[in-house]
């Protein structure tokens, strides 16, 4: 069994933030969706987090940016890259400090695995 | 009308992302469903729930294939274990009860120097070629990984329609398709991937009996 990881969801998809927020608090873990990358630096600055999954075209600031930020605030916040933009290279978020890289639709089932070998180290 | 290679590529990139955010929400919704034992309560549920399924991977694999073709991005080469990829190719493929899949991945394979989105889309597609090859009879996917020097050699063999002798040339041919409902860049895709990893991919078949095809990837390519 996963502990209560404390997940930061960042997408501009209202649809999107609420599907992929009720998968992750059915399993068991607590969740916080934002839309855009300021809102998301902003909860980061005030609350605790294990996991953030950061879509990398957001209204304000990109994704890549936010992870940035992030990092830096709290490095052991996990980041996990989103895109429904395969052309992305995975490498270049890899290589900036993101823990996986997934393109839409998301694979949740590896998503989940992943999420479990973060437990493990959270 | 414009229709340079830039506004092509542009649209491709656009028509994609406009259908992967919708599937998004719903492959998430479905999920929850899932999770939630929507499909334990009556079969039939879990029925619709894996036809849904099934739909999505098939739009995705179209629009994936699509880009791939029109805007190809250079291999992101990382540690990849091809055993994990067939492993996850099969099992969101695999809900056909009708089909039965016998996979034989040797136990100590290494791990291979590739992208791992393009060998998932290269399986993904050979995958669903042997599952639309078995809708008229045939009822048996055969998966092997070795190690064969230094690549690892894959083989997908199906006992379904097999593909006729005047057809084999034209496999890999962009948009050639004998199915009323495909776009016909899988296999042009697959190659693409193929020869970006520096390995191979090669199609036997007989018309009636079923096709086997076999790829090479290297364990080192970049």
């Amino acid at each position: 069994m996963v502990s209560a990881l404390k997940f930061l969801v960042v997408d501009d998809d209202l649809a999107i933030r609420k599907t992929l927020s009720d998968v992750l608090e059915v399993k068991g873990f607590d969740v916080v969706a934002v839309g855009t990358g300021l809102e998301a630096v902003e909860k980061v600055k005030m609350e605790f987090f294990n996991v953030a999954i950061i879509d990398i075209r957001l209204p304000d600031i990109k994704g890549t940016e936010v992870l940035k930020k992030i990092k830096e605030l709290k490095p052991a916040i996990n980041c996990i890259i989103i895109t429904a933009y395969p052309e992305e290279d995975p490498g270049k978020t890899l290589s900036q400090g993101a823990a996986d890289f997934f393109i839409k639709p998301i694979d949740l089932d590896r998503m989940l695995k992943v999420i479990q070998k973060m437990a493990g180290t959270a | 009308m414009c229709s340079d290679d830039s506004t092509i590529k542009k649209v491709a990139s656009a028509v994609s992302h406009e259908l992967r955010v919708p599937l998004t929400s719903i492959k998430n919704s479905v999920f929850y469903l899932k999770i939630e034992g929507a499909e334990a309560e009556d079969p039939k549920i879990a029925q619709h729930i894996s036809i849904i399924n099934s739909q999505i991977d098939a739009c995705v694999q179209m629009v994936s294939n699509m880009q791939s073709f029109i805007d190809p991005r250079e291999p992101v080469f990382k540690e990849v274990r091809v055993g994990e990829l067939l492993t996850e190719a099969l099992s969101l493929m695999f809900t056909h009860s009708s089909i039965r899949v016998t996979v034989d991945i040797e136990g100590d394979l290494p791990a291979v120097m590739a992208d791992g989105f393009q060998v998932r889309q290269l399986f993904d597609n050979i995958i669903r070629n042997a599952v639309e090859a078995m809708h008229q009879g045939g009822c048996l996917l055969i998966v092997t990984a070795r190690l064969c020097g230094d690549s690892v050699v894959i083989d997908f063999e199906d006992t379904g329609d097999g593909i006729k002798p005047e057809h084999m040339d034209r496999l890999f041919e962009p948009l050639f398709t004998t199915r009323s409902h495909a776009l016909g860049l899988g296999l042009a895709v697959c190659r693409q991937f193929a020869d970006a990893h520096k390995g191979e991919i090669g199609v036997q078949s007989e018309a009636g009996k079923g096709t086997k095809v076999t790829v090479r990837l290297p364990l080192r390519s970049c």
